[in-house]
């Protein structure tokens, strides 16, 4: 992202969503036109990707990579929207039913990882599960710091994000180290549950594996795969997606952690690859989905 | 048996080491590969091993085969269930 235009978007557009999710929605409609004219070569990629993976026409793929955008600029100004109110306003969640817990897991008393995408709303998605399950549930994030290629602009409100979500869930983010694995792992022992993403590129971590993504195979990380191996926790997929009425939180099928980390993660994106198939604007990763080589 | 060489298999095993070649001033993080999940997986040997739940804090801390040996007769010193054999 250049520098410029970064600036522009973070420090001057974007605080203009606290006065409203109608400003928001504005605010993501800019984002969205002027992401897209920056950058035709990513534009052409996720357009013929999104094509090939639905069987589209390359207008209506290009209209969900327009969509993907706008998502993603949306995430940010609900954020910011939420940042600015004095409580997280649950009247505005939906949730689908939440799968049960096997009686293995419960008597065992081991916690559950929520695996989510880069989709929709994935942070409000987060604050409003740990909400509706009454706490003990920890976000695992990448760090905010030099390693993250981020713009400064961004990494200032991304900063800020951080220090309200863990604010308002009352835990600090987990971090990707050794040291905050092994905590994870600790969390998961106690009973207490995390929420990640698991659309990860690859190239980020060690531990990878390929999945199929509507039949073009594409590397992803698969660490906490292995932390549910390691703990015995079953994983529940979930996603957030906002609309004009509220947020809704939906889930996939529970999965038990058996059968190796790779299928598991296979598993897991197969629940979550539903929901992109039913809203595909809603998955910010198609330009940077990598595939297998 | 005793509890170093029940430690070096276990952390040998994690990290893919030829038996009988770790030494109890191997550092964890000079042994193979490790990444961001290998201290939770030796974890996860050291209790089924000992029948111990090893803190992760405590992980973090234990440097060397010998660090981790060490920790684990202080838990299994402290815990309440006598250790598997």
């Amino acid at each position: 992202m250049r520098s410029g235009w970064a600036e522009v978007r973070y420090r001057w557009l974007l605080p203009l969503a606290r006065g409203g999710r109608a400003r928001g929605r504005a605010y993501a409609r800019i984002v969205a036109r002027v992401e897209r004219a920056s950058d035709p070569e990513r534009a052409r990629v996720a357009s013929a990707r999104i094509a090939r993976a639905l069987s589209l026409d390359p207008v209506r793929a290009e209209r969900v990579y327009h969509g993907c955008l706008y998502s993603e600029a949306l995430e940010e100004a609900d954020s910011v929207f939420f940042m600015h109110r004095p409580a997280l306003d649950l009247t505005l969640f939906q949730f689908d039913e939440l799968p049960e817990v096997p009686d293995g897991a419960r008597a065992a008393n081991v916690g559950t990882i929520f695996g989510t995408l880069h989709f929709g709303t994935p942070v409000l998605g987060y604050l409003a599960l740990c909400a509706r399950l009454g706490g003990g549930l920890s976000i695992v994030g990448r760090p905010l710091d030099d390693a993250n290629p981020m713009p400064e602009s961004k990494r200032t409100y991304a900063r800020a994000k951080v220090r309200w979500a863990e604010q308002v869930a009352g835990r600090p983010f987990i971090a990707t180290d050794s040291a905050a694995m092994a905590q994870a792992r600790d969390e998961l022992l106690a009973g207490r549950s995390l929420f990640t993403p698991i659309d990860v590129p690859g190239s980020v971590a060690r531990r990878a594996t390929t999945v199929p993504v509507f039949g073009e195979p594409v590397r992803f990380a698969c660490g906490l795969m292995t932390l549910a191996r390691l703990t015995g926790a079953t994983v529940v997929p979930v996603v957030a997606a906002s609309s004009p009425d509220g947020i809704r939180v939906r889930f996939g099928q529970r999965l038990d952690p058996g059968g190796g980390e790779d299928a598991l993660l296979g598993r897991a994106l197969g629940e979550l690859l539903r929901f992109v198939r039913t809203d595909p604007d809603e998955w910010w990763m198609w330009p940077y989905l990598e595939p297998a080589r | 048996m005793t509890t170093l060489d029940r430690v070096k298999r276990v952390v040998g095993e994690v990290m893919r080491v030829p038996d009988g070649t770790l030494e109890i001033t191997a550092r964890i993080e000079d042994l193979g590969e490790s990444d961001s999940l290998t201290l939770a997986e030796i974890a996860t040997s050291l209790d089924m091993e000992f029948g111990i739940r090893v803190p992760s804090e405590d992980m973090v801390d234990a440097r060397s085969v010998g660090d981790l040996a060490a920790l684990v007769e202080r838990l299994l010193r402290t815990a309440d269930s006598p250790p598997a054999s």
